[in-house]
């Protein structure tokens, strides 16, 4: 047991220190290298408080890609995906939410602008 | 970040390439990486002020290609009525000026792609405009003959298409985190792949981020360094993409255009359009990317290119992961048959 700030209050004074702090101070070659150092460290406090848990989406892709047990995984998975037949709808709905549990960490909110909305962007 | 060029020798240097007298003033890069830097500076030649802007490499073994070739087809691309900045004078060696470089004239106007929408957002019909002129400044390079080009340029083995779907299979084969999302992605790309068309000259990176725009509208298209022998639509779903336009995601053109603009700039030069085709290479250009970001982290981790942006590259996959999934679920023939 660790006494506080918590490894994620750590890196929420990190990333802001950097945005407010160092970034505003810096020479413009390594201001944009400061602001993503801030990012990282948001992105970490995010990926230590993740609660998803990918392994029944990843059991319900093997059983609607039909592999039989032991044959799964993300290594057999991929394989499937790449070298089976075409993509199916199940499948595809699937795999972006594999995608969307990496984005809520990486990028929130990315996921807003979907199919639709860039079916209607296309004019 | 290297040095910015030596003012007094670059002086020199135009002196004697241009057999005038020659003195620089305000030098001052405005874009630096890793591996070129752009400066503005004002040259007096003969009593006759004028603007140019020098573009250095580091030195010659880091350049995607030499500067002697990058010029060849800034000059092709200017014979044939591409907007691009027009070449006054090149050195393809490393000299006292610093690394090998070349030198344009000044266009006007603003390249960072968040003030190119805004520009466009505050200047009613620009983003049109602009969409128009990328239209038809693409069919110009893209129906100019390979014949015609310079015999050094690497005539591919294979048809566009093949070479892309080569690619990809490698880059899928090399991630150090399988990837179901590209796996499935290049899936749906096999499945879809229109026929070969006949190569042509594409400039590889047309993008919002690689155009100077003015309140005219377009002013040049630049970074030729990674121009080659392609597929028209490698270069115009390349506009497309959404990372390329600066949160205003309502507009497919580079966040500043539509569609329908590039393609009415594209018909008036006589391009041949096809939507099937120009959305194969949107998927196959998403796909692209996210691999080269996964392909950038990887050089990060094996030491080649030590970097936080290019640790950074290995966390924004899934936005392409994200992208190219839309692109696929929102294609028409998607199939819901079984995938066994």
């Amino acid at each position: 047991m660790h006494d506080r700030p918590t490894q994620a209050e750590l890196l929420d004074i990190i990333a802001e220190t950097l945005r407010e702090t160092v970034v505003p101070a810096t020479a413009p070659h390594a201001r944009h290298q400061a602001r993503i150092a801030a990012n990282l460290c948001a992105v970490l406090a995010r990926e230590m408080a993740d609660t998803h848990n990918p392994a029944t989406i990843m059991r319900r892709l093997e059983i609607a890609l039909g592999l039989p047990a032991g044959h799964g995984g993300i290594d057999g998975v991929t394989r499937q995906l790449r070298l089976g037949g075409a993509p199916t709808s199940e499948a595809i709905e699937l795999v972006s939410e594999l995608v969307r549990m990496k984005l809520d960490v990486v990028k929130p909110g990315y996921d807003q602008h979907g199919a639709e909305a860039e079916h209607a962007a296309v004019s | 970040m290297q040095p910015s060029p030596d003012t007094r020798a670059l002086g020199a240097f135009l002196s004697e390439r241009l057999r005038a007298l020659v003195t620089i003033t305000n030098l001052k890069p405005v874009t630096s990486g890793a591996r070129r830097i752009n400066a503005l500076f004002d040259a007096t030649i003969d009593g006759h002020a004028t603007e140019l802007v020098i573009t250095q490499l580091p030195n010659e073994s880091d350049a995607f290609r030499s500067v002697d070739s990058e010029v060849r087809w800034l000059q092709l691309a200017d014979r044939v009525g591409v907007h691009v900045p027009a070449v006054i004078a090149w050195n393809p060696r490393e000299s006292n000026v610093g690394g090998p470089f070349f030198i344009t004239r000044r266009v006007a106007g603003v390249s960072i792609p968040k003030h190119v929408v805004a520009l466009c957002d505050a200047t009613p019909g620009l983003g049109s405009r602009v969409a128009y002129e990328l239209g038809e400044s693409l069919a110009r390079l893209h129906r100019v003959s390979i014949a015609d080009l310079p015999s050094d340029i690497e005539r591919p083995a294979h048809s566009a298409i093949d070479t892309a779907m080569i690619w990809a299979d490698d880059a899928l084969s090399e991630l150090l985190v399988p990837s179901p999302a590209f796996a499935l992605v290049t899936r749906w790309l096999e499945l879809h792949a229109p026929p070969a068309v006949p190569s042509t000259p594409v400039h590889g990176d047309a993008r919002n981020g690689n155009i100077l725009v003015n309140d005219d509208g377009l002013g040049a298209l630049l970074d030729w360094e990674t121009a080659h022998i392609g597929e028209p639509f490698e270069d115009l779903a390349w506009l497309a993409q959404r990372m390329w336009r600066a949160r205003s995601e309502h507009l497919e053109i580079g966040g500043f255009g539509h569609r329908s603009d590039l393609r009415a700039g594209y018909a008036a030069e006589r391009g041949e359009w096809d939507d099937q085709r120009f959305h194969w290479w949107k998927v196959y250009r998403t796909l692209w990317w996210g691999l080269t970001l996964a392909g950038q982290a990887r050089q990060h981790l094996d030491g080649t290119f030590r970097s936080i942006v290019m640790a950074a590259s290995g966390r924004r996959v899934a936005e392409l992961e994200w992208d190219a999934l839309c692109l696929v679920r929102g294609s028409a023939g998607t199939s819901m048959a079984s995938t066994t």
